[in-house]
This record gives structure tokens, C-alpha cells and sequence, in this order.
């Protein structure tokens, strides 16, 4: 009886541990992420920058796009304008603040349309496996060997200029990484048994697939979500540097930092405030990112 | 006789895989009556649960049901499309899983299971769903279940999982339940419980029942009538019974002496049986059994045998059968269970004995 008694007891410790690591994942992982100090600082930073985007829908010092009428252009800091103004004589202050708006939202935007795509295609792929993981795959890679930006600008063009193309095409280049990562969650969480017994009660395949596979793969496609932010971000900052992003009179960090740069000689500071921002901006999403990862990779758990 | 609610025909089930056709369940041919309770046994491997999963249609690649027809309430289940099929798993015939903890998704509520059961098919109404759900976890005989649906499943106990699980089954009123090793992954007084349970929902709901299972004494427990598999095939089948006080294969016969029994004297020994099952993908020819069987003769190697009424309600695929065995080798005292230690014919191979001997062995054992 003991030879027998003994293997049932162990198959029901081990089960309940991994059961306890699998619910009690977001709250530990929340308590985890509490401590790791770094993160915290960045998450304190991004909520300041949404604030500020938030108040730039109804309030900037000035209208952002109107060039003031008897102000110096290449104006330092100064009392009127605390960040100076910029080639045509508007507001940087207030041009820096609705930048911040147009990077939250392409960031926020692209991560979005990146979790949509890839989901859907990770789990079509990793649940019906054959000859549709076969094309899926063969697709994320021909993506892959292309280069990112020669795709984004390529596609850009095309769809023609505005905020929502331009999370398209920056879309187009990181979605990948989202589809790769979900498909391989799809094929491990396919074959545990509660989705054989969803199976066997008649669930259908999207149920399946939304309902049973996406919930428990939540954690790391979150993590994978929070990086596709900061890329974003520069991207968009990238193409606006080119002249290719977001449309003028709409202040872009980019967008400013490239006008900066002709004048980098005369006035640096237009320059400046650009290049701080999103240096702070894409260092607090890693930070964050890095962090939420640590705080949700069960591999790491202790 | 009323009509069978299973009937499954000649079903043969085979895994191709890389190192080759692995032939599971070969030929298997068994019926279940409207409310009734059978039990499938067997060691692991022998193709009880691929029998299972091939009823439900739930075989994976590479696996694939080669051969064989699956008759449920007089619809072949095997020529159903995949959505009929779909509307007939977890409504008409529902399953039961041998892990009750894995079985259930980690991060959903145990109530949103339960449910989810019922709304996948439109069995019943949506209204009345939620109060159904509390009904059948009191039905199974979970305490305080107005609370316990918003559990988790890791908040639940071994034997709870298992009665929620089968709370899950019962949910559309299925007219079969499988239950695939449902006690195997708990304790033995938990176990207890959970067989007092199907019982008990077996005569409320009136849905039959199979319980697939390696244990002889769950099914003696549980089952009216018992169906023996051995590597792929159905080797033995008749009422508990008759399993249990006459068995008529050496397999059923072996499997019996390998369990402790409490009425037993105690220096009768438990017997283990030699050997390992067959290879299925490179079969032995005659007998599955012949490698490891005490009482083999000179046919076994070389014909299969068939299964055949060997009493009323029993049926037995063997060229010896034990009752012969019984009255001519005398297998009540059999104490040497190495193979063919029984009948003469000698393990090492049959060379051994010569030729006219093993022939008369042969003639004298079986008869004609």
C-alpha cells in the first residue's frame, strides 16, 4: 500500500505548488516589482509624462503650432518661454508637451496593434500547428531578414502620412517578436491537459484558443508589450528626424530635434530638450519592461 | 435487450510515428448499455485510454483511428463532421480525467468552468445556468458551494477538483460518462468517496458509465460488467462476477493474483506478472500474451485467438481457457507463474522439448 500511497502523494504536492505559482503569479508579481527600486522610479516618471500628455489636450503654455507674433526665434529659456522657442518662434515648452502626446500615443498605439497581430497570428500558429505554422512562420521570417526601418518607411509612404499609418508601419516591423513569442506559448499550453479536457467537453477552437490558451500566457506577452513601446517611440522619433513622420504644424520629438540640429551651432538647447526626453523616456520603459519581466518570468522566481 | 447506447465495432487505432506504426488498439469490439456501468482494465499502455480518446474523437496526429465503427445512439461517430462531433462531446458523452488539478485551467474560477461546460452547447438555458451550477457542486457534495465557485482550482482539494471535474461532466446530462483513471491521482479514502459518488450519480442521472482503470478493485467497486484489454486488444469480458470468481484468460487470471486481497491467507504470495507487455509496434505473432503466459501450448505462437463465448455474458479470447486450465493443469495451485511453466511448454523457446513431446503436451492440454 505504501509503494502505492507514496507516488499519489507526491503527484499532488507537485501539482499544488505549480498551481499556487500559476494564480498567485500577478500579485506576487506585483510585490516583486514594489521592491525592484529602478522600475519603481520609472513607473513614478511615466505617469508624470502621461500627466503632462494629459494636460496638453486642454492646456499648453501656447497654441504649439502658432508661431507668436513679436517673440525671437532661437529664444533661450527665459521667463515667458521656460524651454526658449524654436526656428519660426513658437513655444518649445509647448511643442515638447504635445511631443509628449504624439510618443505616448504612437508608443501606446503600436503596442496595441502589435499585441492584436501577433496574438492572433501566435495562436492560430501555435495551436493548429502543420501547414499554417509552416506558412506563419515562413512569413515572420521573411519579415525578419528585411531591415525594420526600410520596411517602416517603404510602408509608410505608401499608406501616406497621418498618426494612425505611421503606428502601422512601425508596426509592421515588431510585430514578429510578439508572434513568435505567443506561438510558442500556444504550443506548450496546447498540450497540458485542461485544454485536452476543454477539448473533450466541446469547447470550440476560439474559445479554446482566447479563453483557455491567452489567459495563461498573459504574463509574458504583457512584458513583450511593455518593450514594444520604447521601440516605437524611437522609430517614430527616427522617421520625424528624417522629415517622414508626423505631418508639421504637429510637434514630434523627432520632428524637433531635427529642426534643433540645423540650428545645433547657434542654440543648442533646442536640441536638448528633445534628446533628454526621450533618452529619460525609452531608459524608464526598459526599466519597467526589465522589471515587470523579472517580476513575471517564472523561471526567475524564487 | 434494449439497444446498445455505444456500440463499437472492430475498432483499430494506430500512432504513426518515426520509429513506426504503433498499433494500439487493434480490433476492438465492445457495447454499453443505457445506464450501465463498465469497466475497461488493464496495465498501462494496453490502449484503454486511446479506446477512450478514439470514442470522443479525440486522437491527436499522429495518432489516427485506421479501422472500425463507433455506434452512439445509432450515428457512427466516426463519419460525423468535426462540429457534430464537437456538439456530441461534453452534451451527449462527456469525460472525466484521470488528473483533476491539471484538467482544470489554472487561471479560470471553477464556477466559470463548470459553466462554460453548459454554454458551449445550448443544452441548457442560459438563465438557469448559474443556479445549475450551484445545484451540481452540491450535487457532488462540495460544501458551502455558493462560496466555492468563485475559487480557484488551486484552492480546492485533490478529491474537490475531482467532484467539481465531475460536476463539469454531469453539467448538459450526458447519457455516458468516461472516467479515465478518475481515483488514480488521489488518496486512498478520497478515492472511496469518488466511487461512492458515481455510483450514486450513476443511479440518480441514469447516464452509464465507463470507468477506465488499472485498479481491479475500483472496478469491483463500481462496475456491473468488466471488459480486460491487453496490448490493444480486448482479451477478456463478462459481468464482476465472473471476472472477478471464474476468469477465463491467463491474463485476467494473473492480473487477479497481482492484487493484495484482505481475505487472502497469509501465505498466499502476491505474483507479479513476468515480463513486459508486447512491443506494439512489431507484435509477436499468435497470442499477444504468449511471451509472458504460464499456460501457453504449441498453438499460441502461431494463430491469434478470437474472442469467444466461453459462458453466458462471458466472453474470452484464448486457445486454453482457464477453465480447462482449472480442471487439467490445476490452476488453482499454480505457484510457478513463469511463462509456460504450466502447460510444458518451455520459456528458453520451443526447441527445447522434442518435437513429438510438445505435440503430445499439446493434444493432452487441449483436447481435440
Amino acid at each position: 500500500m505504501a509503494t502505492i500511497a507514496t507516488p499519489v502523494f507526491e503527484q499532488e504536492y507537485a501539482g499544488g505548488t505549480v498551481a499556487r505559482a500559476q494564480v498567485g503569479l500577478w500579485r506576487d508579481g506585483f510585490r516583486r516589482l514594489r521592491r525592484n527600486r529602478l522600475a519603481l522610479a520609472a513607473l513614478v516618471y511615466l505617469i508624470l509624462l502621461f500627466l503632462v500628455a494629459i494636460v496638453a489636450i486642454f492646456w499648453t503654455p501656447y497654441n504649439p503650432a502658432t508661431i507668436l507674433p513679436n517673440t525671437l526665434t532661437y529664444l533661450g529659456p527665459s521667463a515667458g518661454h521656460p524651454l526658449g522657442t524654436d526656428d519660426l518662434g513658437r513655444d518649445l515648452l509647448s511643442r515638447m508637451m504635445q511631443g509628449a502626446q504624439i510618443s505616448l500615443i504612437v508608443g501606446l498605439g503600436t503596442s496595441l496593434v502589435v499585441l492584436t497581430i501577433g496574438v492572433v497570428v501566435g495562436l492560430i500558429a501555435g495551436y493548429f500547428r502543420g501547414w499554417v505554422d509552416t506558412v506563419i512562420s515562413v512569413f515572420i521570417n521573411i519579415f525578419y531578414g528585411i531591415p525594420g526601418i526600410l520596411v517602416a518607411i517603404v510602408l509608410y509612404l505608401v499608406l501616406g502620412r497621418g498618426l494612425g499609418n505611421i503606428m502601422l508601419a512601425i508596426s509592421a516591423t515588431v510585430w514578429m517578436d510578439m508572434a513568435r513569442l505567443v506561438r510558442g506559448q500556444a504550443f506548450s499550453i496546447r498540450e497540458r491537459e485542461f485544454i485536452e479536457a476543454a477539448r473533450a467537453s466541446g469547447a470550440k477552437s476560439g474559445k479554446i484558443l482566447f479563453g483557455h490558451i491567452l489567459p495563461n500566457s498573459l504574463g509574458p506577452i504583457i512584458v513583450q508589450a511593455t518593450f514594444v513601446i520604447p521601440i516605437a517611440i524611437l522609430t517614430e522619433a527616427f522617421l520625424s528626424y528624417l522629415g517622414l513622420g508626423i505631418p508639421s504644424p504637429l510637434a514630434s520629438w523627432g520632428s524637433i530635434a531635427s529642426e534643433g540640429y540645423a540650428a545645433l551651432p547657434l542654440e543648442p538647447y533646442m536640441m536638448l530638450w528633445p534628446a533628454i526626453a526621450l533618452s529619460v523616456t525609452l531608459l524608464a520603459f526598459n526599466f519597467l519592461g526589465d522589471g515587470l519581466r523579472d517580476a513575471f518570468d517564472p523561471r526567475q522566481r524564487r | 435487450m434494449t439497444d446498445p447506447i455505444l456500440d463499437v465495432r472492430n475498432l483499430s487505432t494506430h500512432f504513426f510515428t518515426d520509429d513506426g506504426e504503433v498499433k494500439a488498439v487493434r480490433g476492438v469490439s465492445f457495447h454499453v448499455q443505457p445506464g450501465e456501468t463498465v469497466g475497461i482494465v488493464g496495465e498501462s499502455g494496453c490502449g484503454k485510454s486511446v479506446t477512450a480518446m478514439s470514442v470522443l474523437g479525440l486522437v491527436q496526429r499522429p495518432g489516427k483511428v485506421v479501422n472500425g465503427e463507433i455506434m452512439f445512439k445509432g450515428r457512427d461517430l466516426l463519419k460525423l463532421n468535426k462540429e457534430e462531433l464537437r456538439n456530441i462531446r461534453g452534451r451527449d458523452i462527456a469525460m472525466i480525467f484521470q488528473d483533476p488539478l491539471s484538467s482544470m485551467n489554472p487561471v479560470l474560477r471553477v464556477g466559470y468552468q463548470i459553466e462554460e461546460a453548459m454554454h458551449a452547447h445550448n443544452k441548457i438555458a442560459d438563465a438557469q445556468i448559474d443556479a445549475r451550477t450551484i445545484d451540481l457542486l452540491k450535487q457532488v457534495r462540495v460544501s458551502d458551494p455558493e462560496r466555492r465557485v468563485k475559487d480557484y482550482p488551486h484552492q480546492f482539494s485533490g478529491g474537490m477538483r475531482q467532484r467539481a471535474m465531475i460536476a463539469m461532466g454531469l453539467s448538459n446530462k450526458p447519457d455516458l460518462l468516461i472516467a479515465d483513471e478518475p481515483t488514480t491521482a488521489l488518496d486512498v479514502t478520497v478515492q472511496a468517496q469518488i466511487l461512492e459518488l458515481l455510483r450514486d450519480l450513476n443511479e440518480q442521472t441514469g447516464a452509464a458509465i465507463v470507468l477506465i482503470t488499472h485498479n481491479l478493485g475500483v472496478v469491483a467497486g463500481l462496475c456491473k460488467r468488466v471488459i480486460v484489454m491487453y496490448a490493444g486488444e480486448i482479451v477478456e469480458e463478462g459481468t464482476v462476477e465472473q471476472i472477478f470468481e471464474s476468469p477465463q484468460h491467463p491474463y485476467t487470471w494473473s492480473l487477479l493474483r497481482s492484487v493484495p486481497r484482505i481475505d487472502a491467507s497469509r501465505r498466499a504470495r502476491l505474483l507479479s506478472i513476468e515480463g513486459l507487455p508486447p512491443d506494439l509496434i512489431d507484435l509477436p505473432a499468435g497470442c499477444k500474451f504468449n511471451p509472458r503466459c504460464p499456460f501457453r501450448i504449441e498453438r499460441c505462437f502461431s494463430e491469434a485467438p478470437l474472442i469467444e463465448q466461453v459462458a453466458p455474458m462471458q466472453l474470452a479470447a484464448c486457445w486454453v481457457t482457464m477453465e480447462k486450465a482449472y480442471a487439467e493443469m490445476g490452476a488453482g495451485d499454480i505457484t510457478d507463474t513463469s511463462p509456460g511453466a504450466a502447460s510444458g511448454v518451455h520459456p528458453k523457446g520451443r526447441q527445447v522439448l522434442p518435437e513429438a513431446e510438445v505435440t503430445a503436451t499439446v493434444a493432452e492440454s487441449v483436447g481435440d
